[in-house]
């Protein structure tokens, strides 16, 4: 009897072990799906259909470390006059009027950002396509992760194209 | 149980410990962009500086602070500046921590009635202080030293709101040195001097690499004296130790209280082989006769020395003599001074090395004798309201417990400050002071020259500049809107200085003005009777209370990181500590962490023993800020008391540890002092064996070594130091630990020896106390880093530039590199130190990461600067150049003693220095081949 508890105990237990990499598994297929955003902001229209460069939002993407996403105010420059009926442009006036910036939610995340150093400016100087590591994004009606972003396909890419892999390029 | 039974359990304890490693609770991350583009048009990942006024002490040395994330993220000296010309000291680095201190007060704060101080608005405690103000009485207000703007402000707060201006409070007043120039010459100041321009000087007390005057700037003279080349000598003459006098060429140890009889047979000596005026004369015959003998009975040095001063000041072209400090500081302080004096203008000083002209604006700051007749006036009910402005004098002063009962008398007190001190707890409202990287205003270092105070950003708190506090006060009590003070210093900037001038102090940060003044002075007719021969002799045991290099006068021990860092002396971090000479300490029975209580007078405290070789017999020293001795004031001269005798001494019998961070006082021949084994070691890496018998051997180091020469393609960073320029104040240990986020510990850490600090002052004496060498020591970047092979995750390695690096993420916490490297530079992280509590957390450089728990990390030559100037030089398709990148360690070196730069670059700095004939590594017989060279010292100057 208690051969047979202890047996279904162990046998439960990596049960559990299998549903939980089952559950780890679709988590990390969600990651890649792309995040709710406060608003449903389309790179679709934006570069799709209107050909917008990347550079004229993304401004500091080949001068800084961070490309970052731009000032509310680069989006009302248009849209104080544009589409205004659109609920989501609605959205957007009111947190200009309210002077809060919009808390867009990260897609491209480095897992441990603590200690890794990733400088945008010096990639767009390179002459790399932003689509290269973010994918087409004219296409994307929400934004989400192509690339894993993990350090071996950095490292690829860096072997590939002859970039330096000395471990202070990027830890430092 | 079973075998498999017991298999079983095995997998699930395992399996078991794999969950632990996962993280559910990783939340999404958010982008927060700006509103509005920022209109400087700063980039996000790029700094802007802006040029402002160190405040920590009253030198007001020239500072940039380096602006991140739309917050100030470190201080540097500002370059070119006419005081500090780029350096500072580690008291300006640490400022930093005064604008982000946990413990500032927050919003103003007001007296219930219980007699607890509570939070209350700007509004309400204006309105009570201009109230307290407006009802009939003598009101009074006193501050700190002040200069330029605010001190005009001052006097229209004073006109304006009849509240009588009392003279300015500073416990190291510089009150015997003014006075005695105002006898003796008519002009009462504390006079500039030119180290740069002596071949001789000599200093009686005054601890000019410390606290007196602008220790940058002595520093940095004394470094462009040293490259001119030419004789230098540099007696300094004290009764206890500190840093300025082991780092003069002879340090003189002389009996408490009679430094009097140096400068007296000093004068008598040169007066002999110069040619003197009537007046001189007249001043000569007044001194009492001190020759020779008579010196050497009453100061115990001997007369050898004595005769070899007088021989160097008398064949002196341009000779320097500064007494102050702790010898000007006593009842015979004034004669001191005036002596002192007297051998400036014997020696034709004024107008060369001493400068009458350019001096710091002490002229409103009183002395001991003012606050004695503050206190009288306090006690017979005689003060109304009194504004207590950004001082501490219950804490500072040698009676502050009698000032601070008298000042509870006072009909209402108004306090300003930006912490919480004894004299603020007693106010009736306490008005927060914003920090001068918050504020707006202008300060006068020396005559001629005008900093510009700016802020960095806006206030963290509910705070004020001190300005607009005087002008919110002014407009409760009139009634009518006053501009803010920033208008008002722009305003004044255009009338006083001129648009053109105005402008250059917003860009630049300082200008420079003519001085008008004389910089020398004739002397006065003698009016004096001098007292320092019949003054009582010294006897038992001696207590000296030295200003702080750490805390000045005990004003910046509030900052935790001026507790973290070592004192460069005595290497004690956190603690109460009195310095002991080693035969005083082995008479009293006691050694180091042993507790000893002094008493003086009706003063008694307790303090832990720390030995100090070369501290006289029965001399016991404790600095300003540690407790607070009452050794009474002179009423002669109105300074507080730096020195008391017939101390009673008694060990308590118990240990109260302080934070001791130095494993030796000595070398132990280890050779741990550069250039201490000249036999062991030559320059850069050939191992030149010299035998006894037979003459020398030399072996290249291809032949001796096993490993690949190295190979660097492009860089090989390296860094020098110059053993004979560092003055040993810890300024690039401050500037350490702010660039690169190190954590602040705390005492219990530092007696298990986990101190965290990158770069250190390990100060080794000589064994009989004649000698200190400070040597600063940090990772040294070894060709063949002892540390490097047994990392097992390959977390450190050596890079093709030379760098030791240092891979956080992959770090596991072995501490095998940590246990091999030989020269103990690296440091673990032993918990968890990444999240600082508010606002300490906006002190973080963004450049730099914080590491975690089980993170090795040490010197990374700051690699982030490197970084920084490889993107610069990339984007231009250059290669680095000399110049560019500067550590902050070198950055802030007030004696220019280090240099970084490419070692394969033939005409860089640091090749030429490593090339010198000085030039040494640590230990260099390991192998390890270090990229760190230091010039030993040496008695030449060759480069």
């Amino acid at each position: 009897m208690v051969k047979r508890i202890i047996n279904a105990a162990i046998f439960g237990y990596f049960a559990l072990f299998v549903a939980l990499t089952l559950a780890l598994g679709f988590r990390w297929h969600t990651q890649r799906k792309a995040p709710e955003q406060p608003i449903n902001y389309s790179h679709e229209i934006h570069v799709g259909k209107l050909g917008l460069e990347c550079l004229f939002c993304h401004t500091t993407a080949d001068k800084s470390t961070f490309a970052g996403v731009p000032p509310v105010e680069t989006c009302m420059n248009c849209h104080v006059g544009v589409k205004t009926e659109s609920p989501e442009i609605q959205k957007l006036t009111k947190y200009w009027n309210d002077k809060e910036p919009v808390p867009w939610n990260r897609v491209h995340r480095i897992r441990i950002r603590n200690h890794v150093y990733f400088s945008h400016e010096r990639h767009v100087k390179k002459g790399i396509e932003c689509a290269q590591c973010h994918g087409e994004l004219g296409a994307m009606a929400k934004v989400r992760a192509v690339s894993s972003l993990k350090m071996g396909w950095c490292v690829s890419c860096h072997e590939a194209e002859g970039a330096p892999t000395d471990c202070l390029i990027c830890h430092k | 149980m079973d075998r498999r039974e017991f298999l079983g359990w095995l997998g699930v304890a395992s399996g078991a410990s794999l969950l632990a490693g996962c993280d559910l609770t990783r939340k999404s991350e958010k982008i927060i962009p700006y509103l509005v583009p920022p209109e400087d048009g700063a980039i996000p990942g790029d700094a802007t500086y802006v040029s402002s006024s160190c405040g920590e002490c009253p030198g007001s040395c020239g500072v940039t602070a380096r602006i991140r994330d739309d917050r100030p993220v470190k201080v540097d000296g500002l370059a070119g500046h006419p005081v500090n010309d780029g350096a500072l000291c580690l008291r300006g680095q640490a400022s930093l921590n005064r604008l982000y201190n946990v413990d500032r007060i927050r919003q103003p704060l007001m007296q219930d009635g219980s007699g607890q101080l509570v939070p209350g608005t700007w509004n309400q405690v204006l309105a009570k202080a201009a109230e307290a103000i407006k009802a009939p009485g003598e009101h009074a207000l006193m501050s700190g030293r002040t200069s330029g703007s605010l001190n005009l402000l001052m006097d229209e707060f004073a006109t304006r709101t009849s509240v009588r201006r009392l003279p300015e409070f500073e416990l190291l007043s510089y009150a015997a040195v003014r006075e005695a120039n105002r006898s003796l010459f008519d002009r009462a100041v504390l006079p500039a001097v030119h180290p740069d321009r002596a071949d001789v000087v000599i200093t009686v007390g005054a601890d000019v690499l410390d606290t007196y005057g602008h220790p940058v700037a002595f520093a940095g003279a004394l470094a462009k004296k040293r490259d001119a080349g030419g004789h230098f000598d540099w007696y300094h003459v004290e009764p206890h130790v500190s840093m300025t006098g082991f780092k003069a060429t002879h340090r003189v140890t002389a009996r408490p209280g009679s430094e009097a009889f140096v400068l007296a047979y000093l004068l008598r000596a040169v007066a002999g082989k110069r040619a003197i005026d009537s007046r001189m004369t007249a001043h000569l015959q007044s001194v009492p006769a001190v020759d020779a003998a008579r010196a050497e009975q009453a100061t115990g040095i001997p007369a050898a020395t004595l005769d070899a001063m007088a021989t160097a000041l008398a064949g002196a072209h341009h000779p320097l003599v500064i007494a102050g400090g702790v010898s000007t500081a006593q009842e015979t302080g004034l004669d001191v001074a005036r002596l002192a004096a007297l051998l400036q203008s014997a020696c034709g000083m004024l107008g060369d090395t001493v400068d009458l002209g350019r001096v710091g604006d002490w002229s409103r700051v009183g002395s001991l004798s003012d606050i004695d007749r503050l206190t009288t006036r306090l006690e017979a009910g005689q003060v109304g309201t009194l504004i207590l402005f950004n001082i501490d004098p219950v804490a500072q002063l040698p009676d502050g417990d009698k000032f601070g009962k008298a000042l509870d008398r006072a009909a209402f007190l108004v306090g300003v400050g930006d912490v919480m001190t004894p004299t603020l707890e007693r106010c009736d409202v306490v008005l927060p002071l914003s920090h001068n990287l918050e504020s707006w205003g202008d300060a006068e270092p020396v005559s001629g020259v005008v900093n510009a105070i700016q802020p960095a950003f806006k206030p963290l708190f509910d705070t004020l500049a001190d300005g607009d506090i005087l002008m919110r006060l002014m407009g409760e009590i009139s009634g009518t809107a006053m501009p803010s003070y920033q208008q008002y210093v722009l305003d004044r900037w255009s009338r006083d200085y001129g648009a053109s001038a105005a402008a250059e102090l917003i860009k630049v940060g300082f200008i420079s003005l003519p001085v008008n003044a004389s910089s020398s002075a004739t002397l006065r007719e003698p009016d004096h009777r001098w007292s320092f021969d019949s003054a009582a002799p010294v006897k038992g045991a001696t207590l000296v209370v030295a200003p702080s290099p750490r805390w000045y006068d005990g004003r910046s021990r509030a900052l935790d990181l001026l507790n973290e860092i070592p004192d460069p002396m005595a290497a004690v971090t956190w603690g109460d500590y009195v310095s002991v000479g080693l035969e005083t300490a082995t008479a009293l029975g006691v050694a180091d962490q042993s507790e000893i209580e002094l008493r003086a007078g009706g003063w008694s405290g307790r303090y832990t023993v720390r030995r100090q070789p070369g501290l006289a017999r029965d001399v016991f020293v404790v600095q300003r800020g540690a407790g607070r001795p009452g050794l009474g004031w002179s009423r002669t001269s109105g300074e507080a008391n730096a020195v008391a005798w017939d101390v009673s001494v008694a060990s308590t019998g118990m240990k109260k540890p302080v934070g001791i961070v130095s494993g030796s006082l000595f070398d132990d021949g280890r050779g741990m002092v550069p250039g201490s084994h000249p036999e062991h070691f030559g320059a850069l890496g050939r191992i030149t064996k010299e035998h006894a018998h037979g003459g020398g051997h030399e072996m290249k180091r291809e032949d001796t070594t096993f490993y690949p020469v190295p190979n660097y393609p492009h860089y090989r960073w390296a860094m020098a130091i110059d053993m004979e320029k560092c003055v040993g104040c810890s300024a690039c240990v401050a500037a350490c630990y702010i660039e690169n986020n190190i954590p602040m510990v705390g005492l219990e850490q530092h007696l298990k020896g986990r101190e965290m600090g990158w770069i250190r002052l390990e100060p080794y004496y000589a064994e009989d106390g004649s000698k200190l060498d400070t040597v600063p020591a940090m990772c040294q970047h070894c060709d063949y880093a002892p540390c490097e092979p047994v990392c097992p995750v390959y977390a450190t390695y050596h890079n093709d530039e030379g760098l030791n690096a240092q891979v956080y993420n992959r770090c596991v916490g072995t501490r095998y590199c940590g246990n091999n490297c030989s020269y103990k530079q690296r440091r673990f992280n032993f918990f968890s130190y990444e999240h600082r509590e508010h606002p300490l957390n906006l002190m973080t450089n963004p450049d730099v990461s914080m590491r975690g728990k089980g993170m090795m990390e040490k010197c990374t030559f700051c690699v982030q600067r490197i970084r920084k100037a490889r993107d610069i030089a990339k984007d231009e398709n250059r290669m680095i150049e000399e110049g560019d990148v500067t550590p902050a360690c070198v950055q802030a070196c007030p004696g220019k003693a280090m240099v970084f730069g490419n070692l394969l670059d033939e005409k860089s700095e640091v090749y030429q220095w490593a090339h010198s004939s000085r030039s040494t590594r640590l230990l260099e017989e390991l192998g390890t081949s270090p990229g760190v060279y230091y010039l030993k010292k040496g008695n030449g100057h060759d480069a």
